[in-house]
């Protein structure tokens, strides 16, 4: 399974607008257009999971994910925020792109880890980066998956 | 022999220990007073109070007719200057233990010739070495890379039931056309055999095999175990060892993920593992184990600086389903603890380190990676030219001795597995598998 095949243009968002951490978890989570309930469960486990340590990995780019029972498969989105912001990530700095993983406790086919694998390869990718900051239509963005991703 | 070693810490004491029991003049030099005497009590070995670095203190134990200095304080530098005037005195074997990887390798003031050392021991590397071979052990009791890395050989023990047993390689090469292997070897009750097209495989036998690395994966199955499964580690704690397996783990294509709790730690490793995943993370946190997914991990490496912290995440990771889980400990006493509470296995940096040393003193040359667990034959690669015997010809007009065969030809970006028509050229890269006895008569060829 390759990356590509995992996002829609629906779960991609290149305008985050949210100003502080807290909320920037609840846009992502709205991305995945889970009933409120299950979306404040999957909040609250995405923010203890950044309270154990932030999954801000540097250079701009942070992977909130989790395992919880509100997904019933492996969920992603991804969020851009043009400006930045302050992510608590390990190097201090703003982050700009947000990659969502999210995976049932329990999956038959196991892609939690080789998802996060690959999408941790394909983030620090030194053109990536860059080349984030330029899409300018969510199309642009699986197309850029396809290019550089496994 | 007489054997001087340097500092009475765990890993002199160790080496003190096990080169006296087998009736080795041992000459302990270390600047504790009090741990010299616990030396001299518990050992049959002499004992200098005194700073290893000193030449005195040298002289005083007895360098000038010494065969052997082992070096092991925990300080790099004495270590170093011990060494050095160690080659002075013409000591014929000198082994540092250095982990500044500073002082050794591209860019350190004087390389291992100037100084003058046989072998240099980094007791971090060594540990992240043996806990990556403890990882995939399962499977392969050898894997030896050649080639730059391009092809691999192989040694694995074959299953009962497996789809090769039972084949001749004839056989096999047909069953099997799409591949790349060689099997360069069978070792059956202690024996290595040369297979011909017509030798059989067992079930029980050793097998060497030459393999383009890419199809390295493939092999297990064939010898009846199931594909190799350690594609994803997770290290946690990034001290020097982690790193190092880090290291390791990227050049084999193995996903890593490292957990370490100081934010600062976690950069350095981001900025130097470009290809490992690096969280902010404490791992001895059961519930952020398995958001982190320590349930399908392939291997736990527990590498903390604390043996306690080390316990508990192994403990940990194995209760939430890590398949293989290896603690890394450092108190010498803690290493018998560890298989009573149900961790699959222990590293320790000082127990690698003695252990390496002792391979060294046993064999009284350099250690070679290509030391093979089964068998005492050699692995070769031989560059091709214009003058070399075996040039040009094809391979069924050459002579080839009977013990010893070549499993791959490097040309260019081309991995051939060689057949009685193909012909070695000038500019080849090529690699024999050879019993001892033929060697000699195979480098005759090359030259």
């Amino acid at each position: 399974m390759r990356l590509k095949d995992l996002f829609t243009s629906d779960v991609v968002k290149l305008d985050l607008e949210s100003q502080n951490k807290d909320d920037l978890l609840k846009e992502l989570v709205g991305l995945l257009a889970l009933d409120d309930k299950s979306a404040a469960i999957l909040f609250k486990t995405l923010k203890r999971r950044e309270n154990l340590g932030s999954t801000g990995i540097g250079k701009g780019i942070a992977i909130p994910h989790c395992r919880t029972l509100v997904v019933n498969r492996l969920r992603l989105a991804y969020g851009r925020k043009p400006g930045g912001l302050n992510f608590n990530a390990i190097d201090g700095e703003p982050v700009y792109n947000f990659f969502l993983i999210i995976a049932p406790p329990l999956e038959v086919s196991n892609q939690y880890l080789p998802v996060l694998g690959k999408i941790a390869q394909f983030a620090k990718d030194a053109a990536v980066p860059g080349d984030l900051l330029e899409l300018s239509e969510p199309e642009e963005f699986l197309a850029l998956l396809a290019e550089k991703a496994s | 022999m007489k054997v001087l070693v340097l500092g009475a810490g765990e890993v002199g004491f160790h080496l003190a220990k096990r080169l006296s029991e087998e009736n080795q003049d041992v000459v302990v030099i270390e600047s504790d007073p009090e741990r010299a005497d616990f030396a001299s009590q518990q050992l049959d070995v002499l004992t200098v109070v005194g700073n290893g670095a000193s030449l005195p203190v040298l002289e005083k134990a007895g360098i000038s007719n010494a065969s052997m200095l082992l070096s092991v304080t925990s300080k790099d530098e004495v270590n170093l200057i011990a060494s050095m005037a160690a080659k002075k005195f013409g000591v014929q074997h000198v082994v540092a233990r250095i982990s500044n990887p500073e002082y050794y390798g591209e860019g350190s003031v004087l390389s291992q010739e100037q100084m003058g050392i046989d072998l240099m021991i980094n007791p971090e590397r060594e540990c992240a070495r043996e806990t990556f071979d403890l990882l995939r052990s399962e499977i392969a009791t050898d894997v030896v890379p050649f080639a730059d890395g391009r092809v691999h050989l192989v040694g694995l023990k074959v299953k009962e039931g497996a789809p090769v047993a039972g084949k001749t390689l004839a056989e096999l090469a047909k069953d099997l056309h799409d591949h790349h292997y060689a099997t360069v070897a069978i070792v059956r009750d202690g024996k290595t055999h040369i297979p011909r097209s017509d030798s059989k495989i067992h079930a029980g036998d050793q097998l060497y095999l030459l393999s383009p690395t890419a199809e390295i994966e493939d092999i297990a199955p064939l010898a009846g175990y199931k594909r190799s499964r350690l594609r994803r580690v997770m290290i946690a704690g990034g001290s020097a060892e982690g790193e190092y397996l880090a290291q390791i783990l990227d050049t084999k294509g193995i996903e890593c993920t490292i957990l370490d709790r100081d934010r600062r730690r976690c950069l350095e490793l981001a900025e130097r593992l470009p290809h490992a995943l690096v969280l902010h993370a404490d791992a001895t946190d059961l519930e952020l184990l398995e958001m982190e997914g320590v349930a399908g991990i392939d291997g736990f490496v527990a590498a903390t600086g604390s043996d306690e912290t080390n316990l508990l995440s192994s403990l940990l990771a194995k209760t939430a389903g890590a398949q293989k889980v290896v603690s890394l400990v450092h108190k010498f006493e803690y290493l018998r603890l560890i298989p009573r509470v149900g961790v699959d296995a222990s590293v320790s940096p000082r127990m690698s380190t003695v252990n390496a040393i002792l391979r060294y003193v046993r064999r009284g040359h350099v250690v070679t990676v290509a030391e093979l667990t089964s068998t005492d034959a050699e692995t070769i690669e031989y560059s091709v030219d214009e003058e070399s015997a075996i040039a040009g010809k094809m391979l069924r007009e050459v002579h080839f001795p009977k013990d010893a065969v070549i499993g791959t030809i490097l040309r260019g970006d081309e991995i051939i597995l060689p057949r009685g028509d193909d012909r070695v050229l000038p500019g080849d890269d090529v690699i024999v598998f050879a019993l001892p006895a033929a060697v000699s008569e195979v480098e005759q060829l090359f030259s």
